[in-house]
């Protein structure tokens, strides 16, 4: 069930998801430009902030922030994705003094860079460090379509509802799960 | 015991004497006590203490000094050589002068002083000099933090400790130790700590505070400051340190003994066991504070000694002038 | 729509970067990397003026070790272990996160018997880590002499646990579908025993510790964060329970089946250290309700559910929230549909909580620096990981 503070946010889409799948009630997509604004909206609400991380995928670099409340099966997740050549994205630690040494793990590992941050440098590896060691290898990336459950992926058209599955052989599932057509 | 006696009439072989028993006292006195200590932190703290080296671990001192002195002299490359080494014998050499005065026994006075009292507290006082000296020639911020302490708490806790022994002292009419063990008699009603209980309260805790005992442990205070201004000290520089912290303690005893606790005063027994006997209860009470409570926080420390000790301790000193007018 | 400037809401932070170079009146000085209050190989630059602190910055990675790369090439099953390095002290907590996260993802169900010891044990666990915390914090303020009390308490503990898992500290005992090992048939009297003796003991902790003038002197009015602050940080555990807030994750999203325990949550108002370190060993009552509570009610039945060896959950993504001894562990998974993840994130509760410490320690003097890192309790190796 989608909290209705999310009707506030700018969101591209918003997905209700199985909390018992996969431990959050909702899903937000944003961007750079409306991550800050929705943060804020749910600074209002009282949401704790419970992490910010990254992932390495096909699409470029997904930035998830993890937001319940103190009371109740809360959990929110606002996803954005930022490109590889480019991964700048505003930094929430105005709002959430928290989210500093967050967003420099964040750094560390995939190199994503925060502007405005107050002190964007190594925070886990040592100073004289040079990379991010967990960017995938072109090779093994992957994409939403391989990550996402199939539920989302149909909320957010990225793949065709499937039609109710009868047993006969013409109505065989694909061979791989969540295989492009 | 003729000729001993002979002999006892020449002060410079007194002196001579003195010094040697006092080497041999305080030696021994450092080996019992750190055995002492650890018997009482192990069992406090529910275990056994050493238990193997020697039967009950009664060795274990000895194993401790042979170990220590076995051990590589470091000095820190960038401190200061001269200063570094000068305080640990700056700690242990007043402490000697210390024990001239000390009533252990009426027969044997070496070198008779009417101002026994004035001249131990006086020596004890420099014993701060070396603590700064420590910390400044470490080249360490952590030792000068822990040596910035040791000053002001030295300071502090002067002020109620004098005037506690100055409270007593104006009752006995005399500040020679000897004269004031003197006045009092062998039973505790007697003795000047029931005559005057606020004066020896305050007494015990300034001594725990000077000697840098636990709970005002904070110039060394280990698990803040690392080991404060001995952190760089090694072997045996440690260990003069270790000596002179426990020399301080026996020495803070005896003056409580003799001042409050009656000193050689007692029934059945000759005056040196009870004075020894009384200074080892004061001594075990200070092992048994250092186990049980934690550190108190520097500025709280400062201000018990300034807002709380010294004004009671003016009270007591005016309370004693009127008791030493009434002839109590 | 309007935009909001980052740039203006910093306001003036307290976790700026350090100047290099000597100045005027300020020293600066390292506590840590050795250091026997850091609990663990933390290092915090702070500038003193004298004995008070202007600024404090930890500075984090002496104990990193990538667990999260790791994850990434190891299968499912092979990453159990490395979850108990993690957050050594209450090493289960950990193990849970991680195991229910892939649980959550593949849709396996745990059977009865395996979700009862489950709770039994991790509440076992945290006893014995709120003891750690308790004797260290002690140790910390110069006691010498509580650390030895709770390790003797302690040692009953691992006894108990290393029965039933074969190690003492740093439990792989979960797998994903239950545990690894059924419980010997002496658990349940041995647990009950073990909670009367502690019930036994807290009183004596209460009268002659708590109680003590010179901890209420160290612990009371030191520290104080509010409620509001806590939040924005994404503190947790005892550290928002110390500031008012009654959130605890065993109670507010249950796992496993907690619903069905009835216990209290202790919270205090004051925000200071002493509320913390009381929350801490209230808490200790409360794991001893559940730990009873879990050994009546021990079901017969299976411990684990069978999984393939080739284990290949679906693709998506879980995440597990469980409530360790330091705050709300928290576990993302993301799979592929491959034999091993694509994305493990850890977050520790320590992560969170020590990075309100800049701003804690500010104005204090070195002695509170010591008391408030202390009642944060932390493990570094899990804020590393």
């Amino acid at each position: 069930m989608i909290p209705p503070c999310v009707a506030a946010m700018n969101a591209t889409h918003a997905v209700a998801m199985d909390y018992a799948a996969t431990g959050v009630v909702a899903s937000v997509s944003l961007t750079a430009e409306t991550i800050l604004d929705a943060v804020a909206v749910l600074d209002r609400e009282g949401y704790l902030l419970e992490d910010v991380m990254a992932s390495d995928l096909k699409e470029g670099f997904e930035i998830a922030y993890h937001f319940s409340l103190f009371e109740g099966k809360s959990r929110l997740v606002l996803r954005l994705i930022a490109p590889h050549d480019a991964p700048k994205v505003p930094t929430i630690s105005g709002i959430y003094p928290g989210a500093d040494w967050h967003e420099r793990e964040c750094f560390d590992f995939y190199g994503i860079d925060f502007t405005a941050h107050p002190n964007l440098h190594y925070l886990l590896l040592s100073e004289d460090f040079e990379g991010h060691p967990l960017i995938k290898a072109e090779t093994a990336r992957k994409g939403l379509v391989d990550l996402m459950p199939q539920s989302w992926l149909e909320a957010v058209g990225l793949a065709k509802p499937q039609a109710p599955k009868t047993a006969t052989p013409e109505n065989l599932p694909p061979a791989r799960p969540g295989a492009k057509e | 015991m003729n000729a001993f006696s002979l002999l006892f009439t020449y002060t410079a072989a007194r002196l001579v004497l003195w010094m040697v028993l006092m080497f041999a006292f305080v030696g021994l006195n450092a080996l019992v006590l750190v055995w002492v200590e650890r018997k009482v932190a192990g069992y406090v703290q529910l275990r056994p203490g050493p238990l193997h080296v020697g039967p009950q671990g009664l060795l274990q001192p000895l194993a401790d000094a042979v170990k220590l002195m076995g051990k590589q002299l470091l000095t820190p490359a960038a401190g200061d050589k001269v200063l570094f080494w000068a305080a640990p014998l700056l700690a242990f050499t007043p402490v000697m002068v210390c024990f001239l005065p000390m009533p252990f026994d009426p027969r044997f006075n070496p070198l008779p002083m009417n101002l026994g009292l004035v001249l131990i507290l006086a020596f004890s006082g420099l014993g701060v000099v070396s603590l700064c000296l420590a910390g400044w020639g470490s080249n360490n911020k952590w030792s000068l933090l822990g040596a910035a302490r040791a000053v002001a708490q030295s300071v502090a806790y002067e002020v109620p400790l004098l005037l506690s022994a100055m409270a007593v002292a104006i009752c006995a009419g005399s500040l020679d130790l000897y004269t004031i063990v003197g006045r009092q008699g062998g039973w505790p009603w007697q003795w000047y700590g029931v005559k005057n209980p606020l004066a020896f309260v305050i007494f015990l805790i300034c001594a725990v505070a000077e000697t840098n005992r636990a709970p005002f442990d904070l110039p060394e205070g280990e698990s803040e400051l690392t080991a404060g201004f001995h952190t760089e000290y090694s072997g045996m520089g440690f260990g003069i340190f270790f000596l002179a912290e426990y020399a301080n303690m026996v020495i803070v005893s005896g003056v409580a003994a003799a001042l409050f606790l009656g000193g050689w005063q007692g029934p059945f027994l000759p005056g040196v066991w009870w004075f020894l006997l009384k200074i080892y209860g004061i001594l075990l009470f200070i092992i048994w504070l250092r186990w049980t409570f934690p550190r108190v926080r520097f500025d709280q420390l400062l201000n018990l000694s300034w807002k709380w000790l010294t004004p009671l301790a003016l009270l007591d000193f005016a309370l004693a002038v009127v008791m030493a007018g009434m002839r109590i | 729509m309007p935009t909001l400037d980052p740039i203006a809401m910093l306001g003036d932070r307290s976790s700026v970067r350090f100047e290099p170079g000597p100045t005027e009146d300020k020293m600066i000085l390292n506590m840590g990397p050795q250091h026997p209050s850091t609990h663990g190989v933390l290092r915090i630059m702070l500038e003193l003026d004298g004995e008070y602190i202007l600024r404090a910055e930890p500075i984090l990675g002496y104990v990193h070790r990538m667990h999260e790369w790791i994850a990434e090439q190891k299968t499912y099953m092979q990453f159990i272990p490395n979850m108990g390095r993690v957050d050594y002290l209450h090493a289960m907590a950990w193990n849970w996160a991680y195991v229910g996260a892939v649980e959550r993802l593949a849709g396996i169900e745990v059977p009865e018997r395996a979700e009862y010891i489950r709770v039994a044990v991790t509440e076992l666990n945290r006893i014995s880590s709120h003891l750690v915390w308790w004797g260290a914090y002690l140790l910390d303020l110069g006691a010498f002499t509580p650390i030895l009390y709770a390790f003797d308490d302690r040692e009953q503990i691992l006894d108990i646990l290393q029965d039933v898992t074969g190690s003492r500290l740093t439990y792989s005992y979960f797998t994903i579908g239950g545990v690894y090992n059924d419980v010997p048939a002496d658990f349940r009297e041995r647990c009950i025993k073990f909670v009367s003796r502690m019930r036994s003991q807290l009183p004596m902790y209460r009268d002659l510790v708590t109680s003590n003038a010179i901890l209420r002197g160290r612990c009371e009015g030191i520290g104080e964060l509010t409620a509001e602050v806590a939040r924005r940080y994404g503190a947790t555990g005892p550290v928002l329970r110390g500031s008012g807030i009654a959130s605890d994750t065993r109670t507010s999203e249950p796992y496993g089946v907690y619903d069905r325990f009835h216990f209290r949550i202790p919270t205090y108002t004051e925000g200071d250290a002493m509320a913390r370190y009381r929350v801490r060993l209230d808490e200790l009552e409360t794991s001893c309700e559940i730990i009873e509570q879990a050994v009546a009610n021990l079901p017969e039945g299976p411990i684990a559910t069978k999984i393939s060896r080739n284990f290949k959950p679906p693709k998506g993504e879980a995440s597990m929230a469980v409530e360790g001894a330091r705050g709300k562990v928290l576990v993302h998974v993301r799979s592929d549909g491959g034999p091993k993840p694509y994305r493990v994130k850890l977050r520790a509760p320590g992560f969170s909580n020590l990075s309100l410490f800049p701003e804690l320690a500010q104005g204090t003097l070195i002695a509170d620096a010591v008391s408030i890192l202390g009642s944060l309790d932390l493990v570094i190796p899990e804020i590393d990981r």
